[in-house]
């Protein structure tokens, strides 16, 4: 009897749910033993370190790491063992796509008048979330910016406690940044959701043939999409990198990369 | 049977094989990995298109972020216009179809994902933190290097603080060979937190598809602002386009649409779009025919079938030829690049062939004292190599023979090197501390010569430092190899009275390191 037959594809499903999570566990574990050693050695402050010594600390999560690796393993001949049909792809829809789809078959001036001017005022209310929350998001990161072009506060001396300074600056920036995009996202989409349903209440209402309904497709020109501006880009760029590639080759630029390129650059790599 | 199934399901993509025969490729100095020496021949001023350290031992090529960084620390001097330029130019050629095809580190991140654990989606939070990567490109790329170039030091920020695989491919591919042990005294506070980040980065990777590249890479954000415009990748025609998002649902990137500044243009969306609205871009003899056939059967709706088969037929055979010397032109790209790095340029000679072949450094013991001495050479215990170097400061000339009856400290140093900067100071005051008993020598490598000049006057005008110049040998400087570097600086050797090397330090010296070593070599 074939395998498909005496199991079903829930079933497998399900064992490979709970492998996936303990092998999960596992390498969560593994790469905090991972960090913790990596912790601990600098930590013995045995400097200059040795073989010797990393491979001591190294070596007592010799077996966590084997058993990982062995899980991986195991993943693989489960996955040969019992293959799961991988299922049909989810459908994600961009909503505002959609609504402007939909919206550009309404013609709002043959709407009722006042689910027009719900529609419009919120148009009006959705592109004001969008200007004011991105400027917004712009200018927390300001601040940012002013401390790290203020060149008084960095030094050569004690350079990487300026930059802790400088990353524990901006951090939180940042963080405030990307939270104000986030929460014009979320506002966003419950703009379009409204949006989209008064969209289509309202084209439900004008089916009797007070409007008639567009192909869907918008008629607004976009110059940005157009192949004569693309292809102008296109070609400004290409002379940009040509003429600034020669000016790199004739002001010693290029002998600077490989200048830094043939070396070992042990600030890059970590070393210090 | 089984075997055959999973075979055909789990067999190597098309863009897997791609990934493979660029990372192979951007890393064809593979005796870099036996030799544990990064390759130092011309060709290495060339940018590879993805993140690839150029302190890999198989680096074949320069890293484009760190040498955009290494180019903005150095704008004072000279306008970084090689680097911007190479990155305009991939930009428009390719976008991020770099990140999908070409990156090393991305395939690294692929291959961890495919690690059968459950997995964290996108959602419109990754969506908004997909905007991270530019935090870090403005300030750790771009801004942190600027203001450092006003303090002639160089700083990549992104390099030295974040990027994982100069972790990964650079540190670790250098310690892990037994070659550079001597790199392990180097490892402090900086490796640790670098160490952190980079198992963060790889664990992560596991449950979420391309985490680094999503959220932190510099690289791919520069790149992601050319996708509308490049050349290669995937096009979307919005008449054929349903908006039935099942592009947006297979992708595993934070995308809106498909081609947007997230899309790595993987053309995974191309084989589920129900109405063929997804293309990959390009000329045509590069599409594959069922494309082509799908834009004939569409533009000859009218035309008879026969017709239709025919025009497909011959698109087929002629796509055929073209990907048959596309692979074979690659071929021969990559056994040329593999014959070359590492049979024919051979300029990462190991020093003590160099210090053989050498004319001009002294070889021979030196019997002055009376006293039996150990044989020349670079190593704790032999008799240093000596040759003469000529002074920016405090004399004519300078060599270790010479300096007998006191301890010397030689530091091989660049302008160019940030950290070499930072350690000067530590030199200076050993210097000044150990006038009578101790001679402080700092060599700068021959690389950008005519600025170290203007740059010890500026910075070092009263010095008790001797501020040599290193002889040129087209690389890294005469005597810094014959020495034994190997391209890492800083350097610092301490040789005692007698002439012999008592210390060797490859890497940046503390102060108390720096006394310590002192004291050593006084003791003797």
């Amino acid at each position: 009897m074939r395998g498909k037959d005496v199991m079903s594809n829930e079933t497998k499903g399900r064992i490979h749910l709970i492998y996936g999570i303990l092998l999960s566990v596992l390498i969560l574990a593994v790469g905090v033993c991972f960090a913790l050693s990596c912790i601990s050695i600098y930590q013995s402050g045995a400097s200059p370190f040795t073989r010797e010594s990393i491979s001591t600390h190294f070596a007592r999560i010799a077996i966590p790491t084997y058993i990982c690796i062995a899980g991986v393993i195991g993943g693989v001949i489960l996955s040969l063992a019992l293959p799961v049909d991988g299922g049909k792809v989810k459908s994600r829809r961009d909503p505002e796509a959609a609504l402007s789809k939909l919206a550009a078959r309404l013609d709002l001036s043959a709407c009722d008048e006042a689910v027009a001017v719900s529609i419009r005022r919120e148009r009006k209310w959705r592109r004001a979330v969008t200007v004011i929350l991105w400027v917004l998001a712009g200018i927390t990161l300001l601040p940012a910016l002013a401390w790290c072009v203020n060149p008084a506060h960095f030094s050569i001396e004690d350079l990487n406690t300026d930059i802790k300074t400088a990353a524990l600056f901006i951090l939180p920036c940042a963080v405030v940044s990307l939270g104000l995009l986030t929460g014009e996202r979320l506002l966003r989409h419950a703009s379009v959701a409204r949006e989209t349903a008064a969209v289509k209440a309202a084209l439900a209402a004008v089916k009797g043939g007070a409007s008639a309904p567009k192909n869907g497709k918008s008629d607004k020109k976009n110059w940005v999409s157009d192949p004569r501006f693309v292809w102008g880009v296109r070609g400004a760029i290409l002379a940009v990198g040509i003429v600034f590639i020669v000016l790199g080759v004739l002001n010693g630029g290029m002998a600077d990369v490989l200048g830094k390129a043939i070396r070992i650059c042990t600030e890059c790599i970590g070393l210090g | 049977m089984k075997l055959k199934q999973w075979w055909n399901t789990h067999k190597p993509t098309k863009r897997r094989l791609i990934q493979l025969y660029a990372a192979l490729l951007f890393n064809a100095n593979l005796k870099g990995f036996v030799n544990g020496r990064i390759y130092q021949g011309p060709v290495k001023n060339i940018c590879t298109p993805g993140l690839n350290c150029y302190s890999c031992p198989g680096a074949s090529g320069a890293c484009p972020m760190g040498a955009l960084q290494n180019a903005l620390s150095d704008s004072g001097k000279t306008a970084p216009y090689y680097v911007v330029g190479i990155i305009l130019l991939y930009g428009l050629l390719f976008g991020r179809w770099i990140c999908g095809f070409l990156c090393p580190f991305g395939l690294i991140q692929d291959l961890l994902h495919k690690i059968k654990t459950p997995k964290l989606g996108k959602n419109r939070i990754t969506r908004v933190l997909s905007y991270f990567k530019y935090v870090i490109l403005v300030f750790f790329a771009i801004i942190f290097p600027l203001v450092y170039a006003g303090y002639e030091f160089p700083l990549p920020g992104f390099c030295k603080y974040i990027c994982p695989a100069g972790t990964l491919e650079g540190a670790v591919g250098l310690l892990s060979n037994p070659e550079n042990e001597n790199m392990l005294g180097m490892l402090g506070p900086l490796f640790t937190w670098k160490f952190l980040l980079m198992v963060i980065f790889l664990v992560g990777c596991v449950f979420m598809y391309r985490f680094f590249c999503r959220f932190f890479c510099p690289l791919g954000a520069i790149y992601g602002l050319f996708n509308k415009i490049s050349l290669v990748g995937v096009k979307l025609d919005k008449d054929a386009c349903t908006d039935c998002g099942l592009c947006v649902g297979k992708c595993k990137m934070d995308i809106r649409r498909v081609g947007d500044h997230e899309c790595i243009q993987c053309g995974e969306c191309i084989e589920v779009c129900p109405t063929g609205a997804i293309q990959w871009k390009g000329p045509k003899i590069l599409l594959p025919p069922q494309a082509i056939g799908g834009e004939i059967a569409t533009k000859n709706s009218d035309a008879a079938e026969s017709d239709a088969a025919v025009t497909l037929q011959k698109a087929k055979k002629k796509t055929r030829i073209a990907r048959t010397v596309a692979w074979v032109l690659a071929l021969a790209v990559l056994g040329g690049a593999l014959y070359y790095y590492n049979f024919v340029d051979g300029r990462d000679k190991t020093p003590s062939e160099d210090t053989t072949e050498s004319g001009d450094i002294t070889t021979s013991p030196d019997g002055e004292t009376g006293e039996p001495l150990p044989p020349r050479g670079n190593e704790v215990g032999t008799l240093c190599v000596s040759t003469e170097l000529s002074l920016y400061t405090g004399g004519e000339s300078f060599a270790v023979d010479q300096n007998r009856g006191k301890v010397t400290v030689i530091n091989f140093w660049g302008t160019w090197c940030g950290p070499c900067i930072a350690e000067l100071p530590h030199f200076e005051e050993v210097a000044g501390d150990y006038a009578d008993t101790v001679t402080v020598v700092a060599v700068h490598s021959n690389y950008k010569a005519p600025t170290a000049a203007e740059w010890i006057a500026k910075n070092y005008p009263e010095t008790s430092i001797l501020f040599a110049q290193d002889p040129d040998d087209g690389v890294n400087g005469e005597y810094y190899t014959a020495l034994g570097g190997e391209g890492d600086f800083p350097m610092t050797i301490i040789v005692d009275a007698r002439g012999v090397i008592t210390f060797t330090r490859r890497g940046s010296l503390t102060h108390d390191e720096l006394v310590t070593a002192v004291e050593e070599a006084l003791s003797k």
